[in-house]
């Protein structure tokens, strides 16, 4: 199309250039006559001024010598000087003659009849005065000069004036309109150059263009060669479809693809070999992709000759012409069905996977409930029996049934674990956990074991007190626990275990517990968090589950921290649990500008007395509280880290409020809220739940079941304060006495702790 | 000797060839007027006449004006001699007495020159002069006298040394 553009262009830039050149040369010609012409009418105007000159100069020289003839008697002067005048006067006729063939004379020819006729009249007097003259009567000559030859030679003299001036006139007029023609020639010329040169710049531009054009004619065909080479030799199937959505061209791969021949896919459209169900999926593409809005990938059906379902992925793109308008759609078709049912094979064995696996672990939870019941009554009557003064034998057999009895315990409570992190039930209460409390509680309960395999407990180090971590309490002490029994019971005889804390980074604590036992040769360590994987322990007399260190993983992870391994093949293992490192609750009160017992000093000063109960599990936060309330000389506080305790003491003291953790070690604080609100005794008094879990639905569920407010972990001890003052107030009207709150009072409570 | 001979020979033809056109009216006296004057042919006692001043106009009514050259030329001599017929003394004294007398009005002219007679002729419808025939340019009419144009042999005025 460019080309046929640049050829039309060429054809008529020659036919210009004819024409111009044509003009240019009538131009020049046109411009040489009118300069000719120019030419002539200068040359022309200064001789018919010269004429004119010379005719005025030899008027007068004829007149001048005639009457220099008039003025002498010698008849040989006379005669010289009439033949001078003569001579004089031939020139004057002579250039008379001269001047009626310029041109110039056209528009004046008055002015020169005029002169000639009074030139001729002049001749005639001259010829009377001379012949007077020499006839020897001067006075006669005398008499016909002044009479008629001044006249006649004034008359001729006017005439030359007025010759002159118009032939001035004329000369000006002519020399303009030559002038002026030279000028339009001129011009013309001028402009026909510069259309020349206009013409030789546009056909500079288009020979360029030409050029361009051939270049880009052969980089095209070049393409378009490597096009058609990509578009028959592609792997893939690839169609160019025109905007009526039917096949142009197709290539060799598609053709194999949906088994038609080139000859019968042309002319059909792509709707043809689609499959029904893709169909209105499919009519959508075209629209979209010119608005551009169709997806890059579409995965689709189409069906063979011979009827068989292939799955494949569509590409395409728009092809635009010249102009940018729509030209073509080329589509890209890739056969996936292999693919594809890979996928849905995976998919189908995925599911089937978690579905055996939530049967698997849904079968180990329930299995682990109902094992847990018949092991309660074995277990029970085993340890009744053994309290019956048994016979030696009987007691050998007994504790037989014990350990074989709390073994299966250990197994499923693991499992029971282990199922609950898999299945997302394993509930985590995040809190504070000071390390120090954590190891040494550690190892005050491994202790006898210990001893039992004559294995050393390493004395602690002086741990700082103030160091936390953030995890849950009772599943630390659970985890340290696993991994110390570990470090006992595969411990060599008279071996060592030792507990250490260090500080990993500005916001990380590692806990390690070292042992002195036969190490983890590194091949199998890889094994080593596997469920019921002990690494070949199975195959000696130590007993174990092989679930400890699984579950202690998953434990970790679900604190979001990490536990690793460092062993060597007879010297021992290392295992450390690192976890994120938190403030201790007590540096909220350290911190505080003006300590709260201040404030209440004065206003309990005069108080009545009364009795708080903490239950509660975490010596840290007990020991918190107690400073809180150390100022409060009024207030008794009572402690227990177990809520069957804690439902003692309730039920014995009837303190004036009640602060419940929700995570126990005997029993869940829901238990233990739902027990003093079922007892009469204890119905009344208020409970204040103190939990690390936030969650708008364990709280809602508390203070459903009676909770009269709930405050989260961290505690916020200036909140805690003033609920304290909330509930203290409240007691101190009386309220609780008679087993009825204030309903104003309540819900305030309940706003301020939830903000 | 061949080459003296040869440009003796030279010498004497071209000689030969500047006489020879003399003998044929380069000797005759012709008589000039002015073109405009209609007269063609006058007879020698017209010629007297006019010369006389005893016919002072010409047939188309101008006024005869002889003009001559100066005395001691040949062509005056030759007019005296052949038209006159008087003496240098007797041609002063005859136009003397006209003049003194009344009878003669128009004394001829003098010219210094044959040209200056040509150029008077030429100039002065009425003047009539003399002139030898070859020194006659076409500004004037030459005359024939008698019925004869000068180089006529029977031409009447012809000078009298040949």
């Amino acid at each position: 199309m460019k080309a046929v553009r640049l050829n039309r262009f060429s054809g008529a830039m020659i036919a210009i250039a004819v024409l111009a050149i044509g003009a240019a040369v009538f131009f020049f010609f046109d411009l040489s006559r009118s300069q000719h012409a120019s030419r002539n009418t200068y040359a022309e105007a200064i001789r018919g001024l010269d004429i004119i000159g010379d005719l005025q100069f030899q008027a007068q020289e004829a007149r001048r010598t005639l009457l220099y003839a008039l003025a002498t008697t010698d008849s040989n002067l006379q005669v010289q000087y009439a033949d001078q005048s003569r001579a004089a006067e031939a020139l004057v006729s002579q250039r008379l003659a001269e001047y009626g063939s310029l041109a110039f004379g056209e528009r004046g020819r008055a002015a020169p009849k005029k002169l000639a006729r009074d030139w001729t009249a002049y001749l005639a007097v001259r010829d009377e005065l001379i012949a007077a003259m020499l006839e020897g009567d001067p006075k006669a000559a005398v008499a016909i000069d002044l009479e008629r030859g001044v006249p006649a030679f004034n008359a001729l003299r006017a005439d030359l004036e007025t010759t002159k001036d118009q032939f001035k006139l004329n000369a000006e007029r002519l020399l303009k309109e030559v002038d002026a023609s030279f000028q339009r020639s001129r011009l013309r010329m001028l402009l026909m150059f510069g259309m020349l040169a206009v013409l030789g710049a546009l056909a500079a531009v288009n020979a360029r263009l030409r050029k361009k054009s051939a270049e880009a004619g052969a980089a095209r065909e070049a393409s378009e060669q490597n096009f058609r080479q990509i578009f028959e030799e592609a792997p893939i199937g690839m169609a160019v479809v025109g905007l009526d959505e039917r096949f142009i061209q197709v290539n060799a791969a598609l053709c194999e693809m949906v088994g038609y021949s080139a000859e019968e896919l042309t002319g059909r459209t792509p709707l043809d070999i689609t499959h029904p169900d893709d169909i209105a999926l499919s009519k959508a593409l075209p629209q979209a992709m010119l608005s551009g809005s169709a997806p890059s990938i579409v995965e689709k059906r189409y069906i063979r000759k011979n009827g068989d379902v292939i799955w494949a992925t569509r590409t395409g793109c728009v092809i635009h012409d010249q102009t940018g308008a729509p030209r073509h759609f080329l589509i890209m078709v890739e056969d996936i069905t292999e693919r594809k049912n890979n996928a849905v094979a995976l998919q189908k064995a995925k599911e089937e996977a978690e579905t055996a696996n939530n049967a698997k672990s849904e079968f180990l939870s329930r299995m682990s409930h109902e094992l847990r019941t018949p092991l309660n009554a074995i277990l029970g009557f085993g340890q009744l029996i053994e309290r019956q003064n048994p016979t030696e034998a009987q007691q050998t057999r007994i504790k037989y049934i014990l350990n074989a009895g709390r073994h299966l315990l250990d197994l499923i409570n693991e499992v029971l674990d282990i199922s609950r992190i898999e299945m997302g039930r394993m509930q985590l209460s995040l809190e504070p956990v000071c390390v120090a409390h954590a190891l040494r509680e550690t190892l005050d309960l491994i202790r006898p074991v210990a001893a039992n395999h004559s294995v050393e407990l390493c004395p602690l180090d002086d741990f700082d007190e103030t160091v936390h971590v953030l995890a849950d309490r009772q599943r630390l002490r659970q985890i340290l626990l696993n991994l110390v029994t570990n470090a006992v019971k595969y411990n060599r005889l008279g071996g060592s275990v030792s507990l250490s804390c260090t500080l990993s980074g500005q916001d990380k604590v590692q806990l390690a517990v070292s042992d002195t036992g036969p190490g983890i040769a590194a091949d199998k360590l890889p094994r080593l968090f596997t469920p019921f994987d002990r690494l070949g322990a199975e195959q000696t007399d130590i007993q174990g589950t092989g679930l400890g260190l699984a579950l202690c993983q998953r434990l970790v992870k679900e604190m979001g921290g990490s536990v690793a391994v460092n062993s060597t093949v007879g010297e021992g293992s290392i295992f450390w649990v690192e976890l994120s490192r938190t403030a201790s609750p007590l540096e909220a009160l350290a911190t505080r500008k003006t300590p709260p017992a201040m404030e209440w000093k004065e206003e309990f000063t005069h108080a009545s007395p009364r009795t708080v109960l903490y239950i509660e599990d975490n010596l840290s936060n007990v020991t918190l509280i107690e400073q809180i309330l150390e100022t409060k000389p009024h207030i008794e506080l009572m402690t227990a880290i177990q809520g069957t305790v804690g439902l003692d003491l309730a039920r014995q003291h009837l303190p004036d409020l009640i602060l419940l953790d929700l995570h126990l070690p005997d029993l869940p604080g829901w238990e233990v809220l739902r027990q003093l609100q079922e007892n009469e005794a204890t119905r009344h008094i208020p409970v204040v739940v103190i939990s690390a879990d936030a969650t708008a639905r364990q709280i809602e569920r508390l203070m459903a079941a009676g909770a009269r407010t709930y405050l989260t972990k961290p505690v916020d001890v200036e909140n805690f304060c003033r609920v304290l003052d909330e509930v203290t107030r409240s007691v101190a009207g009386g309220t609780h006495h008679n087993g009825r709150e204030s309903g104003e009072s309540s819900e305030k409570l309940a706003a301020a702790t939830v903000d | 000797m061949k080459p003296r001979i040869w440009i003796v020979a030279f010498f004497i033809a071209g000689l030969a060839l500047s006489i020879a056109p003399r003998a044929h009216g380069q000797g005759a006296l012709a008589v000039i007027v002015n073109k405009n004057n209609p007269i063609e042919n006058v007879t020698l006692d017209e010629l007297r006449k006019y010369c006389l001043q005893e016919r002072k106009h010409w047939a188309d009514n101008k006024r005869v004006t002889v003009v001559l050259r100066e005395p001691g030329q040949a062509e005056r001599e030759a007019v005296l001699q052949l038209i006159y017929q008087m003496s240098e003394s007797d041609f002063n004294r005859y136009f003397l007495q006209g003049e003194f007398t009344g009878e003669v009005q128009g004394v001829p002219k003098h010219l210094s020159s044959a040209t200056g007679v040509s150029r008077f002729v030429f100039n002065v419808p009425g003047a009539i002069g003399f002139a030898r025939a070859s020194d006659v340019d076409s500004s004037v009419k030459v005359l024939r006298v008698n019925g004869y144009a000068p180089g006529d042999p029977r031409y009447p005025l012809q000078f009298p040394n040949g």
